[in-house]
């Protein structure tokens, strides 16, 4: 029988496995350390998967109203359905507070892979024009690293993920180690020719974590559609079946599932010796040690364990002799962009087709170093979108006419941003004084809004979608320039940023803590800057590095 | 590759070892259940019963829906919203939902009857299908009072009627039988997707 892992000594402790925890213990464990993972959620079987079960055979067809009694945040991602709404949290057992005039939607998984089971798939990488942000436009600061530093490590994520996408050698989106592009459909060839000559703007096919070909014994996507219903040939990339199963075969990684970690624990001499968990079932607490330990629980829950680990050395929050634990929160602005339709391009829509999951990208065009500076707002937004057929569900009327609406359908073209949202010190997350979660851990207060930059930037984007719109001969266009409630992309980082000053960051270039040598955040909380750019594969790739420089401490004995 | 192998060297074996400890550990851990829906699980055959009976309409609420469900959406060469059971799933719904939900449903079916007794003194299954098209017809396009103002009227007829159609339309196309009609084959495979057949630059 396996070892008790309460009684073994880790080399490494690793909190959370999606994203970035898959990618710690897969380096960890590789590199032959011993490591164990734990995962606040349960374990996932792919019999739970279900994109190819139509909503007919549901209990209420993808419109339960369970969903809302226990997932009232939840529900506001457009992933939350009946299909697989228990991967998410349950709201009432997991609260946090928000000022009254500061509403935060916090979408969250709890369960092996967390939010890659269900994410968007989009993989972009930062260039310097995020990394040195600030020294371009003197608003707060730079990352510690440039993308030279970074690149190797998105070449090795990517090369493992498995990206499709398309080279375009734009200085403001770094190509990648891509798989074939998926194919646009006619309206977004219309789209891309069309701004590429009217305005000189980049219109390229998503770059997205699903296959194209066979990769690394998975197979190229069937287009059946639903990815964030699962996916039963793991054509997406998702944590536990790739880089958590890498992981769990080596032999050195112990897998501890429904592990609610509450803190890190402290030794006298100004290091972490482990955490302390409690079991999502059984309420029970246990102790796990080890010689590093590693936080990698989503940006907020990592600062949420930190503020829960304070000790007399420590009395703001462990790590946080800055006092910038908690701030500087981001979640890129959203809810800006325009749509119509294009009328002259043929079309016969039938449910009986491929279906894409993945859209096109507009890569960001403003505020590009040696370009003309936009008057209103600094940074910049790319937008996510695309042009297919669609059944008219809107139809007006009843009747024969009404139903041959719907199906006759129409040809929709669609451009939504996504911002860069500056970091703000008025933006910031702490322990509610009062409020526990459902294990009696104290639980967040998110104080965040949108600034006057992210709102005349989500303005500006609204207009700019409708000219590239127009341009490609859109009819019936509508837009949006109010900006979306923070938390709706979903794109939650910073708190816990990196820096070489101890004084401005809390953690240092890779990824560990100023404080204690031995205590690592590798998640989004350690991002300076939000670029505009879908996140996970900078984090991703931002692990991988930290986990390198990790191995080769453990390598000269200095952990 | 198959499916099958797939299966295998995903990660259910070795997580099935990291956990046995687990198990074997004075049953402290309750591993919670997956949700899982087995292959040939399928709802809809709950509503073919044929002793069905409305768990939240009444009788007459529970006509009345289905026969304004069949004006909405009536049989063509496809099905149409009566023989798909909309009622019935509509009713299943309704059943689990929110009592504000229930009430707006039952606000927006008595609208309607309501309608046909100003109108003919009658209850709307009971006038001529011809005069309950006329009724339709009033209340399903949004009103706008034209005149040389932009002067616009809130028309609480098209809200009921929309409210209704909604619900028709919801449970028909999540139906089986509104997916065949969006052509729907029952098979989630058609791939690849090849997209603009066009050359390149030609959409200028």
């Amino acid at each position: 029988m396996p070892q008790d892992p309460h009684l073994v000594l880790y080399d490494a402790i690793v909190v959370g496995s999606g994203a970035t925890g898959g990618w710690a213990a897969k380096c960890l464990a590789e590199a032959g350390l011993k490591v164990a993972l734990l995962e606040a959620g349960r374990s996932i079987s792919p019999q739970e998967f279900t994109e190819h079960m139509p909503a007919y055979r549901l209990d209420y067809r993808n419109l339960s109203p369970d969903i809302e009694k226990r997932r009232p945040v939840q529900k506001m991602c457009y992933a939350c359905m009946e299909y697989n709404y228990d991967w998410f949290v349950d709201d009432i057992e997991n609260p946090y507070s928000t000022p009254e005039d500061k509403p935060f939607t916090w979408q969250r998984l709890r369960i092996l892979g967390g939010r890659t089971l269900v994410w968007g798939r989009q993989s972009y990488r930062l260039s310097d024009y995020d990394f040195k942000a600030a020294s371009f436009d003197g608003y707060g600061e730079d990352w510690p690293l440039s993308y030279d530093e970074l690149a190797p490590y998105y070449d090795r994520v990517e090369r493992y993920v498995g990206i499709s996408g398309r080279p375009e050698g734009h200085p403001a989106l770094p190509d990648g180690q891509f798989l074939p592009p998926m194919a646009m459909t006619c309206g977004e060839k219309l789209l891309q020719e069309r701004v590429r000559s009217r305005f000189g703007r980049t219109v390229t096919i998503g770059r997205t974590a699903v296959l194209t070909a066979d990769h690394n014994g998975r197979p190229a996507c069937h287009y059946c559609g639903p990815c964030e219903r699962g996916c039963t040939t793991f054509s997406y990339f998702s944590s536990p079946f790739t880089t958590v199963n890498d992981a769990l075969e080596t032999g050195n990684c112990t897998l501890i599932t429904d592990a609610i970690v509450r803190h890190v624990r402290m030794n006298s001499e100004n290091r972490a010796e482990g955490v302390t968990y409690i079991h999502r079932n059984s309420h029970k607490t246990f102790e796990v040690n080890g010689r590093a330990v590693i936080l990698c629980a989503q940006s907020m829950e990592s600062t949420r364990i930190l503020f829960n680990s304070a000790t007399p050395t420590y009395p703001d929050g462990l790590a946080n002799s800055s006092g910038l634990l908690g701030k500087y929160l981001m979640d890129h602005a959203v809810g800006a962009g325009a749509s119509g339709e294009l009328s002259d391009i043929p079309f016969r829509k039938s449910a009986a087709e491929p279906n894409r999951p993945n859209g096109i990208y507009v890569i960001r065009f403003r505020n590009i170093p040696g370009e003309k500076r936009h008057p209103r707002y600094i940074r910049g937004y790319g937008f996510q979108g695309g042009s297919s057929p669609q059944f008219n569900f809107e139809a007006q009327g009843f009747g024969a006419a009404y139903k041959k609406a719907v199906v006759d359908g129409y040809y929709r073209i669609h451009l939504t941003a996504f911002g860069e949202s500056l970091p703000r010190l008025e933006n910031y997350i702490e322990l509610d004084p009062e409020l526990k979660d459902a294990w009696g851990i104290p639980a967040l207060r998110i104080t965040m809004t949108h600034g006057d930059n992210e709102q005349a930037m989500m303005e500006d984007a609204a207009a700019s979608a409708a000219e590239m719109l127009e341009s490609a001969g859109a009819k019936n266009i509508v837009v949006n320039g109010q900006l979306a409630m923070p938390g709706m992309a979903i794109h939650e980082v910073g708190t816990a940023r990196m820096g070489k000053d101890p004084k401005r960051s809390v953690l240092n270039p890779y990824n560990q803590t100023h404080d204690i040598p031995n205590l690592f955040v590798m998640d989004g909380a350690c991002f300076v800057s939000s670029g505009c750019q879908n996140p996970t594969m900078t984090m991703m790739a931002l692990t991988a590095r930290a986990c390198d420089h990790l191995i080769e401490r453990f390598r000269t004995d200095e952990i | 590759m198959k499916r099958r192998d797939l299966f295998r060297r995903s990660f259910l074996g070795a997580v099935g070892a990291a956990l046995s400890w687990a198990s074997g550990n004075a049953g402290n851990f309750l591993r919670a259940p997956s949700r899982e829906f087995p292959s040939e699980y399928d709802a809809s055959k709950l509503l073919r019963d044929e002793n069905w009976k409305p768990k939240f309409f009444t009788e007459h609420q529970n006509r009345l829906f289905a026969h304004l469900s069949e004006l909405i959406i009536p049989e063509t060469d496809t099905p149409g919203a009566k023989s798909a059971l909309v009622n019935r799933f509509v009713d299943h719904l309704l059943a689990a939902g929110l009592p504000e939900t229930q009430k707006e449903v039952i606000e927006s079916l008595s609208y309607i009857d309501g309608e046909a007794y100003l109108r003919f003194g009658k209850g709307f299954l009971d006038i001529s299908e011809e005069s309950q098209i006329e009724i339709l017809n009033y209340l399903a396009y949004p009103h706008r009072l034209v005149t040389w103002q932009s002067n616009r009227s809130e028309f609480a007829g098209n809200m009921h009627f929309n409210r209704i159609k909604e619900w028709v339309a919801r449970a028909y196309w999540t139906s089986e039988a509104g997916m065949r009609t969006l052509g729907w084959d029952g098979s989630p495979m058609h791939g690849p997707f090849t997209g603009c057949p066009h050359p390149e630059n030609t959409h200028r």
